[in-house]
């Protein structure tokens, strides 16, 4: 990591490895889970209850607990073709160009799904089986987004730190 | 404006922004936002952003892909590449070109656990490359064998390209898996006799290798029956109906990471690198996901897919000559495109058509990834030959396409004798137990 980093570029680092690690652990939980679901349902006959709903949670965290650690790894398909033919500093103001509308779709996206949220929040919406409130679940979305589009941010404040080349 | 020329438009800003290296997911998002928009009005759009992202990530089937990747980087760590090659090589490995039907054979294993072509390519690469330099292969064909039979990844189940496919169609995951298999075998043959025959007319470029005893292919064997009996009880269990595609991911991955363990190649640091590779590529695969189920509800209000489905299937066309030309285009588009890039772009505009031809959904998915395959190693942009010059960077580009090109052709046989023959891919399907 560059000497210049700023201070929001180490606090999104650590806000997006910290969230990466809640969602290696839940990877975990569903795969216990699940395949003690199964071992249940055939050795014991007695299935897990609610695994299914579970499995749903565990997706949407694992994803949106996953995006900023994605954004900041450098993990995302995009090729270079036209890219590679331009000037640097055009390159520089585009990068900063779509890392910007990426970062505001995210906020709103995040501003929409708190919104949402608060609708779910008042019809008391729940999982099918354990009747496990949506209502937080909007929230963590909101958060993830946050985190996602504070990575894009952090690139347009430092164009220069390239992602890591995909592997 | 019309509707149409909106959508005509949104499409072209959409490969502009494709080619300015903006992120598939994103640039999908970017242009089906903007493009909804303008059709329906800020305040649907903005319902739009406030329910999609949850409703799409709040999804059963999507967790196998979280699972079935795990499971892959268990493999990896746990050194099962080197045990997969070591058998592909003892029962093959003698044969003229042997080390490099031996590298088909392995990359075939490893996308038995793992559904990435890139993975397969990485790991079987790393095993057999300096094998085959060791045994003065021709780099030409070494390289073309590693980047070729990586693609199989996608193909032979677990595979991402299926999961995809099922969740932009609606199609079942379990039934794709299945129909995978049998074509995943044939393209392997086919690679092998692509091997056989270009060492048929020059022998130097791949030797024989040494012919092993019995007592060493039996331990071969015996390094890797573990493996082996995971691959059978995942696609055995879906096949039997015994358990879910999302219940044999996870036992797979489960498997695979007692094995693991066992094998004294799990650390804290090993498992920790797995499941944050896990979550990257799972978040990276979401954002494709998304990007895809932002734009098409903007596509489907331009009525574009409908108004060509309707055009194409009142050509004066027999549906074949259609389908050929449908994959033409994703040929050509394969040439500077990566596989699931052209899969979300081109689904929701090309499945209505198929089914207005009256082409079986699961057959085309298996042809599709057959396709996409190719894209995966045609110049310039084929993603498994950049992997393969990262483990081989003596190697130039221009030989490694070289080598390339007897495999692309592969390919294209395989596409036609499903074609010709669609039960090898159906009747797997339509045989299991649901």
């Amino acid at each position: 990591m560059a000497s210049n980093e700023s201070h929001f570029a180490r606090v999104t680092d650590v806000v997006a490895t910290y969230m990466a690690y809640i969602a290696s652990i839940i990877l975990m939980l569903l795969m216990f889970l699940t395949t003690a679901d199964v071992a249940g349902r055939y050795f014991f006959n007695s299935p897990l209850m609610g695994v299914f709903d579970l499995t749903h949670f565990a997706v949407l965290i694992m994803v949106f607990f996953g995006l900023a650690y994605c954004g900041i790894r450098g993990g995302h398909v995009a090729i270079e073709l036209l890219y590679d033919k331009l000037d640097h500093s055009v390159a520089r103001v585009l990068d900063r160009l779509i890392n910007t509308v990426g970062a505001v779709l995210f906020l709103i996206v995040a501003w929409r799904t708190s919104i949402q949220g608060l609708d779910v929040l008042e019809f008391k919406e729940a999982s099918q089986l354990l009747l496990i409130p949506f209502f937080p679940f909007y929230l963590l979305v909101a958060f993830g987004s946050i985190a996602f589009a504070m990575v894009m941010i952090m690139r347009i404040i430092h164009p220069e730190q390239r992602t890591e080349s995909q592997e | 404006m019309s509707p149409t020329i909106i959508g005509v438009l949104a499409i072209a800003g959409l490969f502009l922004l494709i080619f300015l290296r903006v992120p598939i997911g994103i640039a999908l998002a970017i242009a089906g936002v903007s493009g909804y928009w303008v059709l329906s009005g800020l305040d649907t759009t903005l319902a739009l952003l406030g329910s999609v992202p949850f409703e799409i990530a709040y999804n059963y089937d999507l967790s196998i892909i979280a699972l079935f990747v795990l499971m892959g980087n268990f493999a990896m760590v746990s050194g099962m590449s080197r045990d997969l090659y070591a058998l592909a090589r003892s029962l093959v490995g003698h044969w003229p070109g042997g080390l490099a039907s031996a590298t088909v054979v392995g990359c075939a294993g490893f996308a038995a656990v793992s559904g990435s072509s890139l993975a397969s390519a990485v790991t079987m690469g790393r095993v057999a490359l300096p094998e085959m330099e060791r045994y003065n292969y021709a780099p030409r064909l070494a390289t073309g064998c590693v980047a070729a039979g990586g693609t199989l990844g996608i193909l032979i189940p677990p595979s991402t390209g299926f999961i995809i496919y099922a969740l932009l169609t609606e199609e079942s995951i379990g039934q794709l898996f299945l129909a995978g298999i049998l074509p995943g075998i044939l393209l392997t043959g086919l690679f092998m006799a692509t091997i056989a025959i270009m060492t048929r007319l020059n022998p130097e470029i791949g030797p024989a290798g040494d012919r092993l005893g019995a007592g060493e292919r039996l331990r071969s064997v015996g390094r890797s029956v573990w493996l082996l009996g995971i691959v059978l009880v995942v696609l055995g269990g879906i096949y039997t109906g015994v358990f879910t595609p999302v219940e044999a991911a996870a036992i797979g991955a489960f498997l695979t990471f007692i094995l693991a363990i066992v094998r004294r190649k799990l650390t804290t640091e090993t498992l920790i690198f797995c499941t944050l590779e896990t979550i990257k590529t799972f978040a990276m695969v979401y954002l494709i996901v998304i990007g895809a189920f932002l734009f098409s509800p903007f596509l489907a209000i331009t009525e574009i897919p409908k108004n060509l489905a309707i055009f194409v299937s009142g050509m004066p066309l027999a549906p074949l000559a259609v389908l050929l030309l449908i994959i033409l285009g994703y040929i050509i588009l394969g040439t500077f495109l990566e596989g699931i890039a052209i899969m979300v772009l081109s689904i929701p505009i090309v499945f209505p058509m198929i089914l207005s031809l009256g082409y079986d959904p699961i057959w085309f998915g298996v042809l599709l990834v057959v396709i996409l395959e190719m894209s995966l190693i045609s110049p310039p942009l084929g993603l498994n030959v950049f992997v393969v010059k990262g483990i081989a960077p003596d190697v130039p580009m221009s030989e490694i396409f070289k080598g390339i090109i007897p495999f692309w052709g592969a390919m294209l046989v395989c596409a036609a004798i499903l074609i010709a023959f669609p039960q090898i891919a159906l009747i797997l399907p339509e045989t299991m137990m649901r």
